[in-house]
């Protein structure tokens, strides 16, 4: 098969020519202004389905596991963090004052202090 | 201007059947896949039909058509790349069987669009408008931003390139 430069066009056409049914068959979808939309096989369509959800799904986790913890300082001037049961919170003034009706827990100054919470004075 | 009369639609109809099989032809060598050539292709006339009725006939029927097509094509292409493993996964690349018949015509456009493939960019889209669209020079070089000058270099130097990796292909 002759490769020259002047035949390139030729052999590009050719190779590339569309057989008459296909054009008789978009000639005819187009004239209709409304073209026929190729339809994927049904486990194509399923998988690609399957796979938004799950990418979906794991932007909606990581949306919610970036939400900033919850401010525990609003009334009691106490400043700390939950993880499970314990209440950890930094020790200002030597002492901290821990939810809960009339309980007190003094602390050395400085660091952190950790405390079990569980039930209603979580 | 919306479309009245019936020569305008006669027009229409005209434009339509001498482009199909041209941005038929082109989409195929563009993506390499009759499925997806038709799609593209059915897309881009209709825009061309909506557009006639609309406002009456474009400047040029088409430059019109096939920038609608060059874009449809990246986006499909782009989509499909990324789908592929998928499709793959699904064995539905191509749902039509591919008998033996057609095998050979395969072989001949994967040959041609893996040569095509190596060519710059635009060297490659100014050959496949002009060569296998059948675009005028001077729509090409309209469509893709260059001088009529420019492409007619990048056609030549793309046809020269193109030959000459067919040629070392067929001797090996």
């Amino acid at each position: 098969m002759t490769t020259h430069p002047d035949d390139i066009d030729r052999r590009l056409r050719t190779a590339f020519d569309a057989d008459p049914a296909s054009v008789e068959c978009v000639a005819a979808a187009a004239s209709s202004g409304n073209p026929v939309r190729r339809r994927q096989p049904g486990g194509v369509r399923m998988l690609r389905f399957a796979l938004a959800a799950v990418v979906v799904l794991l932007l909606a986790i990581g949306v919610w596991r970036l939400q900033p913890a919850p401010d525990l300082s609003p009334s009691g001037g106490l400043d700390g963090w939950f993880a499970g049961d314990v209440l950890v919170a930094p020790i200002v003034d030597g002492s901290v004052a821990i939810v809960g009706p009339g309980t007190r827990d003094d602390r050395p100054p400085d660091g952190l202090g950790i405390v079990l919470v569980s039930g209603e004075d979580r | 201007m919306p479309v009245e009369g019936s020569s305008l639609i006669v027009e229409l109809d005209a434009a339509i059947r001498e482009l199909t099989p041209r941005v038929l032809r082109y989409s195929l060598a563009r993506t390499g896949e009759a499925d997806l050539a038709e799609e593209i292709a059915q897309e881009s006339l209709a825009a061309l039909v909506r557009h006639w009725r609309a406002s009456g006939p474009p400047e040029s029927a088409e430059a019109f058509v096939f920038a609608i097509a060059r874009r449809r094509a990246g986006r499909l292409l782009w989509r499909r790349r990324f789908w592929m493993p998928i499709d793959q996964l699904a064995g539905a690349r191509d749902g039509r069987p591919d008998p033996e018949a057609r095998a050979a015509a395969r072989a001949e456009r994967d040959r041609l669009r893996a040569a095509l493939a190596t060519l710059a960019r635009r060297d490659r889209e100014a050959l496949l408008m002009v060569a296998v669209g059948d675009v005028t020079q001077a729509e090409a070089a309209a469509s893709l931003g260059l001088t009529v000058s420019a492409i007619k270099m990048r056609l030549h130097r793309a046809r020269a390139r193109l030959a000459a990796l067919l040629e070392d292909e067929e001797r090996t």
